[in-house]
């Protein structure tokens, strides 16, 4: 069990490098209590459109000329709202059916989802009806009115609908979106119920009533589930987790890379050791830390008010999502280690090609959906990202995350087939 | 070649070539017999292709041309019996420094599949002979360089190999530690008839140690034989050493000292003259005297026993270590 001694080497080594220890843990607790303390308590750019998504589910009230959608007179309302005194609009909306609408929503590409449900138009009716009839009763009184002024009281309404409205309400940028649609939903009900009671006081003498209609259309704010307790940094500590693993890149760079400069590989090739005692046995000690380091970054995160959603089996699954990650990072670092000419150039490389990787991944920042999203999909690190947001910060089950997991699996397995192949052919053959 | 004659070889080379980019030729046409259970030493100044023919003879390298067999095996297609019954220590110092000295021999040992127990005795023994028992429990990279080389040469003997190559075993040592290394491989020699193959530009340790020496310069052999016999086959006697005040007066010395019977060579090396003689220090009123009629006055003089290193300059008119 050659390989078995290899991995005990290789971990013990790894643990008694205090500098690739601090890199590795250190560095990425630093980034993770940076994001943690950040995004507490920060605030959000101001003028600028926020991308929300309105499902306008209403079917219109009347027949013929009578017929109107009143959904989609308040969607236009919105999409052409403005901030005050400018030109900017308050909204950028978009299309998207109300599955896509959820997922847009907890990947933070979208602040809100605005559903108009089908009744709108028919309970917006209810109220103009409504408050109609009550202004002219109020005003005049209803057995006062004579048949010869030809006034025709509309029948009360019944019919009430709930707008709803969804988000995160631990992100800020929700806060201030939710408040902007309430208002303007607020404002275009006002609008039609004065209007209509204005139209039919015509002629009346007398200031038309303050209306004391109930409520028809009412307002419902609801939190997408999981994460009503949280906040950004729940979003980005993942990516930091991921981001942590990708700084292991460096350090198996460095490590093989110095075997081959301090010869120590050539003790070992001399030896019955194969090629697969050594990347085998390098290997499960390497994933066994990547295991290791999602655990205390994890720890670490929890501390600084990480909101963990899902129990020990998302714990668990994230741990598994985290060593399958690692096996991606160790597989770039054996890439590196074969074609670095030292151990100064494999970890230069190794800074050079994880760092940026990091943000490319969109460790530090969402990108929204299109081309780029789904070219960088074919990076192991983007689907291991993505699976522990799902897992870890929306409580997703093995399931739900599947198809990002299943994508994880086979991009490593390649990269890991590749790096054992250029690192046995490069480094482990006679020279 | 006899089948007796072909199972008493370890190690054995035909034609052996390495040719590296630029036409540099570091190995040429080495033909080799290493008998088992000889000490082999291999002498040659720096740069002479000891090393490249180590490397090779261990599968490290690819000969350009030529074969290396070791136990009847070639060397590219050596089994993992075979593989067992080599150690090396190289040249340089080749150590798991975030590993402990133990640590560092029993994963050697465990790469030959020395089973645990075995691997840590045997540990335990070579780091008591090799005098570094006290830091068993240090890292390697915290040693001095002189107990990082003891070490070196423990990682090629834990595996109890039948051949060890020793490239260069005590280079870079305090005489202390010189001591503690060649007592090592004087008792392997000695005690476990062991087939040592030794790379040394240090005449003395080929001397003490080998049983035979093959003298190499520029990748090509230049003589094999046994150490008293290489040095018989320049002339038996002593070796005087002469510095004049005035240099320029050498060649007169060298004429003067030369027509005095029972010297046997004379010549001038590194602006000294030598003087190759039978029981030269009876001899040394008759050179001082010839050495004042010429008008030569003596700055510094030394006698000494003729080494290998006279053998190098003889055949190749340069000092090991020019």
């Amino acid at each position: 069990m050659r390989f078995v001694t290899i991995a005990a080497k290789a971990f013990k080594e790894r643990i008694r490098n205090r500098n690739v220890l601090g890199m590795q843990l250190l560095f990425p607790a630093v980034f993770m209590l940076v994001f943690g303390i950040a995004f507490t308590g920060a605030g959000f750019d101001r003028n600028r459109p926020y991308d929300i998504i309105v499902i306008n589910d209403d079917l219109g009230a009347g027949t013929g000329g009578d017929y109107s959608n009143l959904g989609q007179e308040l969607e236009t309302i919105m999409e052409d709202a403005t901030y005050e005194n400018s030109s900017i609009n308050l909204f950028a909306i978009k299309n998207a059916t109300a599955d896509e609408a959820l997922t847009l929503l907890k990947d933070r590409e979208v602040v809100c989802v605005v559903t108009i449900p089908e009744d709108f138009s028919r309970a917006v009716r209810s109220l103009i009806n409504t408050s109609t009839r009550i202004a002219l009763t109020s005003a005049i009184g209803e057995g006062l009115i004579p048949p010869e002024m030809g006034i025709q009281l509309p029948q009360e309404g019944e019919t009430t609908a709930q707008v709803l409205i969804q988000g995160d309400s631990s992100y800020q940028a929700f806060g201030a979106v939710q408040s902007m649609v309430v208002g303007i939903i607020n404002s275009y009900l006002e609008n039609v119920e004065s209007a209509a009671i204005e139209q039919a006081m015509s002629g009346i003498p007398g200031t038309p009533p303050v209306s004391e209609a109930p409520e028809f259309v009412t307002l419902y704010t609801q939190s997408i589930a999981g994460t009503e307790e949280s906040s950004n940094f729940d979003y980005f500590a993942p990516g930091i987790i991921v981001f942590g693993l990708l700084l292991g890149v460096i350090a198996v760079a460095e490590s093989l890379a110095r075997e081959v400069e301090d010869r120590t590989l050539s003790r070992l090739k001399i030896s019955l050791m194969s090629s697969f005692d050594l990347l085998f046995g390098s290997l499960i000690s390497w994933t066994l830390f990547a295991g290791i380091q999602v655990l205390i970054l994890f720890g670490i995160a929890l501390a600084l008010g990480y909101n963990w959603v899902g129990g020990t089996t998302s714990l668990a699954l994230a741990i598994g999502i985290g060593c399958i990650v690692g096996v991606a990072c160790i597989s770039l670092g054996m890439l590196i280690a074969a074609f670095a000419k030292s151990t100064e150039q494999a970890s230069s490389l190794g800074t050079l090609i994880a760092v940026p990787m990091s943000f490319v991944i969109g460790v530090f920042i969402g990108f929204p959906p299109g081309l780029f999203t789904r070219i960088i999909a074919v990076l192991p690190w983007r689907q291991g990202l993505l699976s522990l947001l799902e897992v870890l910060t929306y409580g997703s089950t093995l399931e739900e995350v599947t198809p990002n997991l299943t994508a994880l699996v086979i991009e490593t397995v390649v990269l890991f087939v590749a790096g054992v192949l250029a690192f046995s052919r490069l480094r482990l053959k006679a020279e | 070649m006899s089948s007796a004659e072909h199972d008493d070889i370890a190690i054995q080379t035909e034609g052996l070539t390495k040719v590296f980019p630029g036409d540099v030729r570091a190995v040429d046409g080495l033909d080799l017999q290493i008998r088992r259970g000889e000490v082999f030493g291999f002498l040659g100044p720096n740069g002479a292709g000891k090393t490249t023919s180590i490397r090779m003879m261990t599968g490290l390298l690819k000969p350009t041309s030529g074969k290396v067999v070791v136990n009847g095996e070639l060397i590219e297609r050596v089994s993992g019996k075979s593989k067992k019954r080599i150690g090396v220590c190289p040249q340089e110092i080749v150590l798991w420094n975030l590993l402990t000295c133990t640590e560092n021999l029993t994963l050697v040992a465990s790469m030959y599949d020395v089973p645990g127990g075995d691997g840590r005795d045997r540990a335990e023994d070579l780091l008591e002979e090799l005098q570094l028992t006290e830091k068993s429990d240090t890292l390697a990279g915290n040693l001095s360089g002189g107990m990082k080389r003891r070490l070196n040469v423990a990682m090629a003997m834990v595996h109890d190999p039948e051949i060890m190559v020793l490239d260069e075993p005590t280079a870079g040592l305090d005489p202390q530690s010189r001591l503690v290394v060649t007592g090592l491989i004087d008792r392997v020699k000695r005690e476990e008839r062991k087939t040592i193959i030794l790379t040394t530009h240090m005449m003395e340790i080929a001397d003490q140690l080998s049983d035979r020496v093959a003298i190499i310069d520029h990748g090509k052999l230049l003589k094999l034989d046994t150490p008293e016999n290489l040095k018989n086959q320049i002339g038996a006697g002593d070796v005087m050493d002469i510095a004049l005040v005035d240099e320029s007066l050498n060649e007169t010395a060298l004429k003067a000292l030369g027509d005095l019977q029972g010297v046997q060579e004379t010549t001038v090396l590194r602006g000294k003259v030598v003087v190759r003689a039978l029981d030269v220090a009876r001899r040394l009123p008759e050179i001082f005297q010839t050495l004042e009629s010429i008008g030569a006055k003596v700055s510094d003089v030394s006698l000494r026993r003729n080494t290998l290193e006279d053998v190098f300059i003889a055949l190749t008119g340069r000092k090991l270590r020019e």
